[in-house]
C-alpha cells in the first residue's frame, strides 16, 4: 500500500492544533490505543460474521487515517463499510480486514518512531 | 491605559461559548475539539454517546455538534431531543457521507448546518461554529443590557471601575436597604435623579409611590400647595381638593431634585414636615401623617448658601442624614469608554439597527481627550448622535462632534 512506503505525515495534525508537540503527542499515543482496538473488534466480528457491525466500526475509524497520511486506508474503510453494509458477507471483507492488520501493524511502528523524534 | 485595553473596555465582556461535540470516535472528537479550543473562546465538551450528552444537555449548551451515527442513539433523535429541550440551539451535523437524503432529513429536523467528515471537516465545523458564536454572542448581550436596564436603574449611569464610581456604588449599597435621608450632590449631569430612583427602586419600598419634585420647575406661589396639596377654597382657583406630592409619594418615597432653589419660608415648612413627619394641606387645619422617604439632591453648595444664609442650616444638617457625592465625569478616566459602549448599545437596541456601531481608536482618544463639563447628560448626547451622522458602523473621530 502507498501510504506504507511514504510513512505516516502528521502535517495535518499540527496545523490543526496549531503547531502543539504536546497535541500531536497526545494524539499519537491515542492513535496507538485505539487502533488494536479497533482491528479486535474488526476480527472478533469477522469471526461472528457480524457484518453490520463491521460496517459500523469501519465507518467510525474511517476518518482518523487521514489526519495522520493515510487517505488510501480511509478509502478502504469507506470500502468496508458499503461492504458490511450490504451483509452478504462480500469475501472482500475478510481480505481488506486481513490487510488492514498488516497496515495498522506497521502503522504503529511508524507511529513510536515518530513520538520518539518529537520527545 | 493601552489601546487593545481601551477596546477591550469598549468590546464589553468576553463571553465564553460552550460547545457540545457528541462524536463516537474518541481520535476524530479530540481533533474537533482541539481545533475548536484552539480557535477562540470556547468551552468544549466531548460526549462519546448520546446518552452521556442527554443527561448533561440541562447544562445548556451554546452550540452543539452532532455525529448522525453514533452507537446507541441515532444524530436524528439527538437532534429532535436538543431541540425540544430549546429549539434556540443552533445544532451541526456530522455524517461520514454525503447521502442527500439525510442531508434534507438532517435540515428539515431543524438542523442549522450539515458537515461531511472528510480532512477539511475540523475547519468547516470551525467556520460553522464561528458563524453562530456572532448570533449567540449578541443573545448574550441584548440579554445582559436587558437585565441592566430592567433590574438596576443605577447602571444607567453608574456604569464604571474608577475608584470614585465603585466608592458611591458601595455607599449606595449600604443606604439603599435604610431608611435615612439622602442628599445627593455632584455637578449638573452627573446622575443625582438615577442614583435617587436606585435608592427606590433597591429599597424595601420598591412597590410603592416614587415621586419626583423638581423644585426648579415649579412657580414659587405655587410650590406649597404642590407639595403638601391644597383643601377646595383654599385661594383663587382651589376649585376642588387637591392632594400634593407627599401624600402621593406616602411610604413610597419623595425625590426633591434642585433643593438649594427653594426659597426660604418653604425651606421652613419643609423642615418641620421633615421633623414631625406630617403634612397640613393649604387651607386646612387637619395635620396628615406621613411615612415618606425623602431624598434631595443639589449641584449647589449647600453648605456655602447655609454661610450666606440662603439655606437653612438645620434642614442642611437634617437633610444630610447620609451624603454621596456623584463625581464630575472628568475625574472618571476610562469609565467615559464604558458609559459611551452603554449608550451606543442601548441607542442601537431601541433603535432595532440591523449591526451594532463601534468606535474607532481615534474617536477612543476624542471621547477620553474632553473634559465633560456636561458630565454624563453630555456623553450620551455626543454617542446617539455620533450614531446618526455616522456613515458607517463604525464611528470616527469626525462623527464625534462637540460643542
Amino acid at each position: 500500500m502507498a501510504h506504507l512506503s511514504k510513512g505516516i505525515d502528521i502535517t495535518l495534525l499540527q496545523e490543526l492544533s496549531g503547531n502543539s508537540t504536546e497535541f500531536v503527542l497526545e494524539m499519537l499515543r491515542m492513535y496507538l490505543t485505539q487502533l488494536p482496538e479497533a482491528m479486535s473488534e474488526l476480527e472478533e466480528n469477522l469471526t461472528d460474521n457480524n457484518y453490520k457491525r463491521i460496517s459500523e466500526i469501519a465507518h467510525r475509524i474511517k476518518p482518523n487515517f487521514a489526519y495522520i497520511g493515510m487517505p488510501e486506508t480511509t478509502e478502504l474503510m469507506q470500502k468496508l463499510e458499503r461492504l458490511g453494509r450490504d451483509q452478504a458477507g462480500d469475501p472482500e471483507i475478510k481480505t481488506i480486514i486481513n490487510n488492514l492488520g498488516g497496515v495498522i501493524s506497521n502503522t504503529l511502528l511508524e507511529i513510536h518512531n515518530v513520538i520518539e523524534n518529537l520527545h | 491605559m493601552t489601546i487593545i485595553a481601551q477596546q477591550q473596555i469598549l468590546m464589553g465582556k468576553a463571553y465564553i461559548t460552550s460547545i457540545y461535540i457528541i462524536e463516537d470516535d474518541l481520535i476524530y472528537g479530540r481533533i474537533l475539539q482541539k481545533n475548536i479550543e484552539s480557535n477562540g473562546n470556547y468551552d468544549v465538551t466531548l460526549f462519546q454517546t448520546g446518552i452521556d450528552y442527554l443527561s448533561a444537555l440541562n447544562s445548556t449548551p451554546d452550540i452543539v455538534s452532532i455525529d448522525c451515527n453514533l452507537p446507541d442513539l441515532s444524530g436524528l433523535e439527538l437532534l429532535q431531543k436538543t431541540l425540544e429541550f430549546n429549539d434556540e440551539i443552533p445544532c451541526i451535523m456530522l455524517s461520514g457521507q454525503e447521502d442527500i437524503n439525510m442531508v434534507v432529513q438532517c435540515y428539515r429536523n431543524g438542523a442549522r448546518d450539515y458537515i461531511v467528515k472528510n480532512t477539511t471537516a475540523p475547519q468547516d465545523l470551525l467556520a460553522s461554529i464561528l458563524k453562530f458564536t456572532k448570533i449567540v454572542t449578541q443573545k448574550k448581550e441584548l440579554e445582559d443590557l436587558k437585565s441592566q436596564i430592567i433590574n438596576r436603574v443605577r447602571y444607567q449611569t453608574l456604569l464604571g471601575e474608577s475608584n470614585s464610581i465603585l466608592s458611591v456604588i458601595r455607599l449606595l449599597q449600604k443606604v439603599e436597604k435604610t431608611e435615612m435621608m439622602v442628599l445627593i450632590t455632584g455637578e449638573s449631569g452627573t446622575g443625582k435623579e438615577v442614583v435617587a430612583k436606585s435608592i427606590h427602586v433597591n429599597s424595601r419600598r420598591y412597590k410603592e409611590s416614587y415621586v419626583t419634585v423638581n423644585m426648579a420647575a415649579i412657580p414659587v406661589d405655587l410650590i406649597e400647595s404642590e407639595l403638601f396639596g391644597h383643601e377646595k377654597g383654599a385661594f383663587t382657583g382651589a376649585d376642588s381638593r387637591r392632594i400634593g406630592k407627599f401624600e402621593e409619594a406616602n411610604f413610597g418615597s419623595i425625590f426633591l431634585d434642585e433643593i438649594g432653589e427653594m426659597d426660604l419660608l418653604l425651606q421652613t415648612k419643609l423642615l418641620r414636615v421633615l421633623q414631625e413627619k406630617t403634612i397640613t394641606r393649604v387651607g386646612s387645619n387637619k395635620e396628615i401623617k406621613l411615612n415618606v422617604r425623602v431624598i434631595a439632591a443639589t449641584n449647589k453648595d449647600l453648605l456655602k448658601m447655609v454661610k450666606e444664609g440662603k439655606f437653612r442650616e438645620d434642614l442642611y444638617y437634617r437633610l444630610q442624614g447620609f451624603l454621596i457625592h456623584l463625581p464630575p465625569l472628568r475625574d472618571r478616566g476610562n469609565d467615559v469608554l464604558i458609559l459611551a459602549n452603554h449608550f451606543l448599545k442601548s441607542f442601537d437596541l431601541d433603535n432595532k439597527v440591523i449591526a451594532f456601531h463601534s468606535i474607532s481608536n481615534a474617536a477612543i482618544q476624542k471621547l477620553l481627550a474632553h473634559n465633560w463639563p456636561g458630565n454624563v447628560r453630555e456623553l450620551k448626547n455626543v454617542v446617539e448622535r455620533s450614531t446618526i451622522i455616522a456613515d458607517e458602523v463604525e464611528i470616527q473621530d469626525d462623527d464625534i462632534i462637540i460643542h
